[in-house]
């Protein structure tokens, strides 16, 4: 019977086949390019690198990226273009600037979504430290206090940028976890000023008073001290901002740069006078300025700079190819008095040198006021000091210049503002004219009356730093300076379009968006 | 593996030329014929055998065929499927045309169709399987298998992403069940493909490149396409979007063959399709009412940008095809050249293809073969700066230039002095130029199986088939050095060599057994399919010497790599039973795991039923005249889907790439975190199908007719959820959300007849298909679009992802309904010539809360409708597609009408508004739009219904007498066409092309939550050509 044989013989081969192969694939795969959780979160390092990830999400507030929802430099249309200082170049500027120097502010426009969206991701990642330090784990119980502290000064650093936004956003304390209880309500002002404060206080209590030099930049306790004054501004809360301020300036590190352009000097990152510092530094990996791209389909990471140069330093015949989007408006120049240095050097006029990167050198030639549409262009961070190239990613589109967040001249003013509100204005007086303007060799100020004279010192001081659009918002100034155009909406920005939609009813917008 | 296919191979191949060369040795006398049908159309397949012997061969397409008898008294015996066999003495003729009349109680009872993991009769089918043969798919100018299907398939509807060649195709079979990936399975040669956007460079969706395009249509012999869950369950986990098998053209006993099939082609784009822009003087006229003097450029002339981007580019396309075998081995081999340069500049397309297929019966119970295909694709796409670059030169001032003898390159450059402040100069055309970019997408496919099938008792067969499918890809990105004057940049080169490798291992046992009017066919299965992936980019900038172009010969080297795999266990199992060839029934079931989903949901089982009832076979049909053959059918059943938006997205894990500085030093800290929201609960979309319909044969098979009903409908549908911000997750989230159904008929009908020596054919196939989100869980809504856009909309009750927007209303004529204007959170005060936008929930005020449903992208229809005619030599076919029911988001023709900026705009605009009454549709010239009149509302949404003369084809076949000489015996089938692909396309549709798919944006893949947005991309060309296929 050969058939059965053939037969017995081919069903013996097929059981010896599906024996043989049923378990040929591995079923239980794990990712191949990222890590798991369950190998994180243990050491000192690992909580190093999770607290870091925090602070990366402040880079991104200037982030340029075409990967995700097309941000272009957004946090500086925010808060430079918002504002009387600066406008967008009519014929160069992408059309987002264009709509916020006209404060046309809409809901579904992209700047709001974007930083919207850093800060949120900031304070997951801050979260994360938070719960994971509190869990198992290898670290000692001084580490968990700090690294709890650290998060909790960048926690608050984040909702306190968000209620200056938008006045009453979310406040998340905890990982979201469970996918059908995701959105979060508006929070009151309250919750958010006691939540704020609480994390600084916590970061002011546990952090170190100095770090060492492989960990400068990282936030100290006499930082989150600062803050707590700062907060405690915008609360209103003025003695207890005087307080908090008094116990930074006695007994804290910090003090003037003896010369102003040492403040914002690329060989100068950290100094004396720097309280929070966001951290650029290159060159690194690729040739572009994609910084916003921690969720890049490609997976890799570009220069950690920011895109100042290539958005500030003038386009048209200048060298450098640069897009000269934002400029200086004459009413900021008109501020300057007449003297006072630091007009030149935060602003690039007639007449004066003008030094930018040029493929892969500096180039040094005069200035020219046709470049730009007002005949200014911003210097601040720029100039001589700064046209060096390891001050610039290879391609000269992203520069590597540390932004001064939060600085101890911005420290003093705000310690001015709360002596005059607390009725010590002469005091104040002396802040401004003995330590403000005696640095950059002017005399006392010509304005008499205190607040405007503060008013006008912080916004020369300050100019092209992140804070004016703030204080016209909490120095009632709108109408006075945008007249027909300013509606009372304005005093905060809509929250994005996109997250209320996706809120399921639960966030309300701010009124008049 | 694929090593030792093709080593596999070559003896296989050797082997066939040594048994075709034996076969030549001992002919005595050599006739040819020509087998015809009722109809006198050739008859392709027929075996022709000498009686009593077992010589024997099998007539070509054009019905030709020869063999060799021993003598004159030799009979030919001629039989083939569903007519009458016919038996011819050779006597003195050395040529027969024969002609072989229909059986029709026969006719179609043995035609097979392929079906998963094995083929049944047709007549035997229970499940709603589409075919397309070989002679609908040889002398079309296809890029790539996807193409073939357009209008020819009913239920499958095909939208290319851009006429750029070698761009992604969107097949969707029976509407779009699932928000990710509607992609069907392809099963080719036993092999099923894992389709990935893998191969790009510079992350852009424009280079993503269809992963078929390295499939050469000609080697195809038919492709059968299982739509409803009855056919389609037995691919279980993968098949929720349908299965497309592909089965190549395999070696045919008897005489061999040696085929050259050509053609030579023109494309270009109809100067009706371009966009009509203003001219010097209106351009400038617009510009001044924006306030800007360009006065200065009023004498230059106009320059025609879109012109000078498009062009007429060849096309042209060769293959070599060996098919030969003897009783014991057949083989087929084709070799293929295909190149394509694209409408616009910087687009080209380029194959070289190998296809080897070897069956040999080793001995009465093993049978075993192999398939195999090596090809290589080079595909040039428009770079990143030169992108979508006719439409985006449309956009251009019309008097700036293209060239200036001293600028770079002979081109002139981009600045004020050259274009005017404020007027957009962007140079297209030196921007496309390949000395300043160039990208190209490289890649190369390995395909290939091996299978042995043992029949150890008549009717039971085991068969292992081994495949692999190996990709290996090279994005090329190359920018030298320039300055365009707005733009200064150095050298960059990127290059992106993703490799995929998928494994596949299929075993089977069949039984097939008839017994009196039982039949009974049984199969079970066992498959383990692994995919692995990895990709590294490297990065040069500035390169030290642009000649030598690798990225690591570069000042700044950066890379990267990104990695993943998966793997899947399936056993599946299926039973046919038949009763008196009447009643039929089929059940399959698959039960699959996946690596994809966390342990406790990594199973799924997916069962189908289906049944047939042959009426025509019921005495009390017996008599009637109308139905020849009738079937009503009726199936139920499950599958799934395995595929989210990220890998491992059940897992919580973290990104490696997220980095911060910090120290004196200013070091780089890597930074761990996570960027996408983990959801264990994730598991198996599941898809449940239902169909009813029939197949019927009448007037003798004049005509042909087939319906079904389908109702699909997606349960824990697989998606993509935008999630708030505000869990600091920017990525949306995976999870099983809702539902999502399908329902539709589909209806094709075929009418054939003949008078005289005209014989011609009516054909048309329409589909219908309702697209309704039936449940969206807790979700209320989602609102998405590419780039971060709010421009789609799903919620319960309507289409998935249909545009959202705010409706207008007319322009407001004067200052008296300004003043009466609703406020409006989005405007800072409208002027008379703005447009008014309605307050759709009537609260008195217009804000986000007013955007609303303003249109939809998928279809209410489509159809193909097929004509051919053949007289004597000569042959006609006329091949009609379209699509109705369609609008499109013309997101590229806003920026034409905005009036904002220095952009050049359609000449629509000469009618806007300049006071009252003068236009009720397009608002006033104003470059800073306070009342934001080009915000996102119905303006922009178009219809976009379409009809097209897809192909039209006329052929003539040259009767080898004509041939003198040795060429009389050499050539056994000529014939010379002439045809044109998309001649003319109907539609009201006002940019480049109404087939439009998804947005541009750095997101790769399908976007179903936000498809129908034109970006601009090229147009499908209209290609003239000229081809002749010459068989030997």
């Amino acid at each position: 019977m050969r058939t059965s044989k053939y037969s017995r013989g081919g069903i013996l081969t097929l059981i010896a086949f599906f024996g043989m192969t049923l378990s040929c694939n591995k079923l239980d795969l794990k990712p191949l390019d990222r890590v798991t959780t369950d190998t994180f979160y243990k050491t000192a390092g690992d909580f190093d690198g999770a607290t870091f990830a925090a602070y990366a999400s402040i880079q991104d507030f200037w982030g340029t990226s075409t990967e995700t929802i097309g941000e272009m430099g957004e946090f500086w249309k925010i808060s430079l273009v918002s504002t009387d200082d600066v406008d967008a170049d009519p014929d160069l500027a992408d059309g987002r600037a264009l709509d916020i120097d006209r404060l046309l502010f809409r809901a579904s426009d992209i700047p709001w979504g974007a930083l919207y969206t850093q800060i949120y991701e900031g304070i997951l990642r801050a979260n994360l430290v938070i719960e994971n330090a509190a869990g198992e784990n290898e670290l000692t119980d001084e580490e968990k206090t700090r690294f709890t502290a650290e998060a909790k000064f960048l926690r608050g650093f984040f909702h306190f940028l968000a209620l200056q936004m938008w006045g009453t956003p979310p406040l998340v304390l905890e990982v979201k976890k469970d996918l059908s209880d995701l959105a979060v309500p508006n929070a009151t002002k309250d919750e958010l000023y006691t939540s704020i404060l609480s994390d600084f206080q916590d970061a002011a209590t546990n952090l170190p008073e100095a770090w060492d030099d492989a960990n400068l930049g990282r936030a100290t306790s006499w930082a989150a001290k600062s803050f707590i004054g700062k907060v405690n501004v915008w609360k209103e809360d003025w003695p207890a901002a005087v307080t908090a301020f008094e116990d930074v300036i006695t007994n804290g590190p910090y003090s003037l740069m003896p010369n102003y352009e040492d403040v914002f000097d690329f060989a100068k990152e950290n100094n004396a006078e720097s309280i929070f510092e966001v951290q650029f530094g290159g060159p690194f990996s690729d040739d572009n300025l994609w910084v916003f791209d921690d969720t890049h389909s490609e997976a890799f990471k570009a220069s950690q700079g920011t895109a100042r140069v290539w958005y500030f330093d003038p386009s048209n015949d200048a060298p450098g190819g640069h897009l000269g989007w934002f400029v200086p408006s004459q009413n900021l120049v008109d501020e300057f008095e007449a003297g006072d240095p630091r007009l030149g050097s935060s602003i690039y006029k007639d007449g004066d040198t003008y030094m930018t990167i040029d493929g892969n050198s500096i180039a040094e030639l005069p200035f020219d006021p046709e470049w730009t549409s007002s005949g200014y262009s911003i210097k601040k961070y720029g100039g001589e000091r700064n046209a060096k190239t390891a001050d610039y990613s290879p391609n000269g589109q992203a520069q590597f210049n540390n932004e001064r967040w939060y600085r101890y001249a911005e420290l003093l003013l705000l310690y001015a503002e709360a002596l005059i509100e607390t009725g010590r204005s002469p005091e104040a007086m002396d802040i401004i004219n003995d330590q403000i303007r005696a640095r950059v060799g002017l005399g006392a100020t010509p304005i008499a009356d205190p607040m405007q004279a503060l008013q006008h010192e912080k916004r020369v001081e300050m100019a092209f730093e992140p804070h004016r659009w703030f204080d016209i918002v909490r120095w009632g100034l709108g109408p006075t300076i945008f007249g027909s155009k300013w509606q009372d909406k304005y005093t905060v920005f809509p929250i994005p379009q996109s997250e209320i939609d996706r809120s399921g009813g639960l966030l309300t917008q701010n009124p008049g968006y | 593996m694929n090593l030792r296919l093709v080593c596999r191979r070559l003896p296989l191949f050797l082997f066939g030329v040594a048994m075709l060369l034996s076969s030549f040795s001992y002919s005595q006398l050599k006739v040819s014929g020509k087998v015809s049908d009722e109809n006198a159309a050739p008859l392709n397949g027929v075996s022709v055998v000498v009686k009593g012997s077992s010589t024997g061969t099998v007539s070509d397409e054009d019905g030709n065929f020869t063999i060799t008898v021993p003598g004159a008294s030799s009979v030919l015996v001629m039989t083939y499927a569903g007519y009458l066999p016919r038996e011819v003495t050779v006597g003195n003729n050395t040529t027969f045309n024969v002609q072989l009349l229909p059986d029709v109680q026969r006719r179609d009872l043995n035609e097979v169709v392929v079906v998963g993991y094995g083929t049944q009769r047709k007549v035997d089918l229970t499940g709603a399987v589409a075919s397309v043969t070989r002679k609908e798919i040889v002398n079309k100018p296809f890029t790539s298998p996807d193409q073939i299907l357009s209008g020819r398939v009913p239920g499958v509807n095909i939208t290319n992403r851009s006429g750029d060649p070698g761009a992604p195709i969107d097949v969707r079979i029976r509407g779009v069940g699932t928000p990710g990936t509607n992609q069907p399975l392809w099963v080719i040669d036993g092999v099923p493909i894992v389709q990935t956007t893998n191969v790009t460079v510079n992350t852009g969706s424009s280079t993503e490149s269809n992963p078929l395009a390295g499939i050469n249509t000609n080697d195809i012999e038919s492709i059968d396409v299982l739509k409803d869950a009855s056919a389609s369950a037995i691919y279980g986990a993968r098949a929720a979007n349908g299965v497309i098998i592909v089965t190549t053209r395999r070696g045919k006993e008897g005489r061999t063959s040696l085929t050259y099939d050509g053609y030579y082609g023109q494309q270009y784009v109809p100067k009706g399709r371009m966009l009509d822009v203003l001219n010097v003087a209106q351009y400038i006229e617009l510009q001044q009412e924006l306030g800007r003097d360009l006065s200065a450029f009023a004498n230059q002339p106009f320059v025609d940008w879109q012109d000078a981007i498009f062009r007429s580019a060849p096309t042209h396309s060769h293959n070599m095809t060996l098919n030969g075998g003897t009783a014991k081995a057949t083989y087929n081999v084709g070799a293929g050249f295909m190149e394509s340069q694209g409408v616009e500049l910087g687009q080209g397309f380029r194959r070289l293809s190998l296809k080897v297929n070897s069956d040999i019966q080793a001995n009465k119970y093993l049978r075993f073969g192999e398939s195999v295909l090596l090809s290589s694709v080079n595909r040039l796409t428009q770079s990143e700066s030169g992108l979508f670059a006719a439409y985006n030169g449309a956009l251009n001032a019309p008097y700036y230039k293209i060239y200036d003898p001293n600028g770079p390159l002979g081109y002139n450059i981009e600045t004020e002095e050259t274009h005017g402040e404020g007027a957009t100069g962007v140079n297209y055309v030196w921007r496309s130029d390949l000395r300043v970019n160039e990208t190209r997408i490289f890649s190369k496919k390995m395909l290939g199986s091996i299978y042995g099938e043992l029949e150890p008792i008549a009717g039971l067969k085991y068969k292992l088939t081994l495949g692999a499918d190996y990709n290996v890809g090279d994005g090329y990105f190359f920018q030298e050095a320039a300055d365009f004057g707005s733009e200064q940049r150095q050298s960059v080169l990127v290059q992106e060599r993703p490799l995929e490798l998928t494994t596949n291992l299929t075993q089977t046992v069949t039984y097939n057994r008839k017994f009196d009017d039982h039949n009974v066919t049984l199969l079970i299965g066992h498959e383990e399919t692994s995919f692995q992936f990895n990709k590294m980019r490297i990065q040069g900038g500035d390169l030290f010497n642009s000649a030598v172009r690798l990225p690591s010969v570069a000042s700044t080297v950066a890379s990267a790599n990104e990695a993943d795999h998966w793997a899947l266990r399936g056993l599946l199992a299926r039973v046919f039973y038949s009763f008196q060839d009447k009643y039929l029934f089929t059940f399959n079931v698959r039960r699959d795991a996946t690596s994809r989903f966390a342990k406790d949901n990594r199973s799924g089982t997916f069962p189908s039923f289906s049944a047939g009832w042959r009426i025509s076979e019921e005495k009390f049909m017996k008599d009637q005249k109308i139905f020849t053959d009738l079937k009503i059918r009726a199936s139920w059943g499950e599958s799934g889907n395995q595929f989210t938006g990220q890998n491992f997205s059940y897992l919580n894990s973290l990104a490696t790439t997220i980095f911060y500085v910090i120290g004196a030093g200013q070091d780089i800290v890597r930074g761990p975190a996570p960027v996408v929201f983990a959801n264990k609960s994730l598991k198996w979309e599941r898809s449940s199908q239902t169909d009813i319909g029939f197949d019927a044969l009448m007037f003798g098979g004049k005509v042909e007719a087939t319906f079904d009903y389908f109702n699909k409908v997606t349960n824990d549908v697989l998606l993509s959820l935008p999630i708030p911000y505000s869990t600091g997750y920017f990525l949306p989230a995976d999870a099983n959300l809702g539902k999502i159904k399908n329902t539709g008929i589909e209806l094709s009908a075929y009418y054939r007849n003949r008078a005289g020596e005209l014989r011609y054919s009516v054909g048309g196939n329409i589909t219908t298909v309702k697209n309704e989100v039936v449940s969206l869980g807790d979700i209320k809504e989602i609102i998405t679009g590419t780039s971060g856009r709010l421009s789609h909309r799903t919620t319960v009750g309507e289409s998935l992802g249909y545009f959202y927007g705010y409706r207008t209303n007319g322009i407001y004529q004067n200052q008296k309904e300004v003043d009466e204007a609703i406020p409006d959170a989005n405007s800072a005060g409208p002027e008379p010539g703005d447009i008014r936008f309605v307050d759709v929930n009537g609260d008195g005020t217009v804000n986000a809360d007013d955007r609303t449903y303003i249109g939809k992208s998928m279809p209410d229809f489509y159809y193909g409708i097929n004509l051919s005619a053949a007289y004597k030599g000569f042959d006609l076919s006329i091949f009609l597609q379209g699509v109705a029911g369609i609008e499109i988001y013309n997101d590229a023709g806003s920026q034409l009408l905005t009036m904002s900026g220095g952009n050049n705009q359609l000449t629509d605009v000469l009618g806007r508004w300049k006071g009252e009454g003068t236009s009720n549709t397009i608002p006033r010239a104003s470059n800073d739009d306070p009342n934001g009149n080009n915000r996102y509302s119905d303006r922009w949404i178009e219809k976009g219904d379409f009809m097209r003369i897809k192909n039209l084809q006329i052929g003539y076949t040259i009767p080898p007498k004509v041939f003198a000489g040795a060429l009389k015996d050499i050539l056994t089938g000529s014939r010379i066409y002439l045809g044109v692909n998309n001649l003319a396309t109907f539609t009201k549709y006002r940019g480049y092309e109404p087939e439009v798919t998804r947005g541009f944006s750095f997101q790769k893949g399908e976007f179903a939550l936000a498809n129908g947005q034109d970006a601009g991309g090229s147009p499908q060309p209209t290609i003239v050509q000229l081809g002749w296929s010459i068989t030997f």
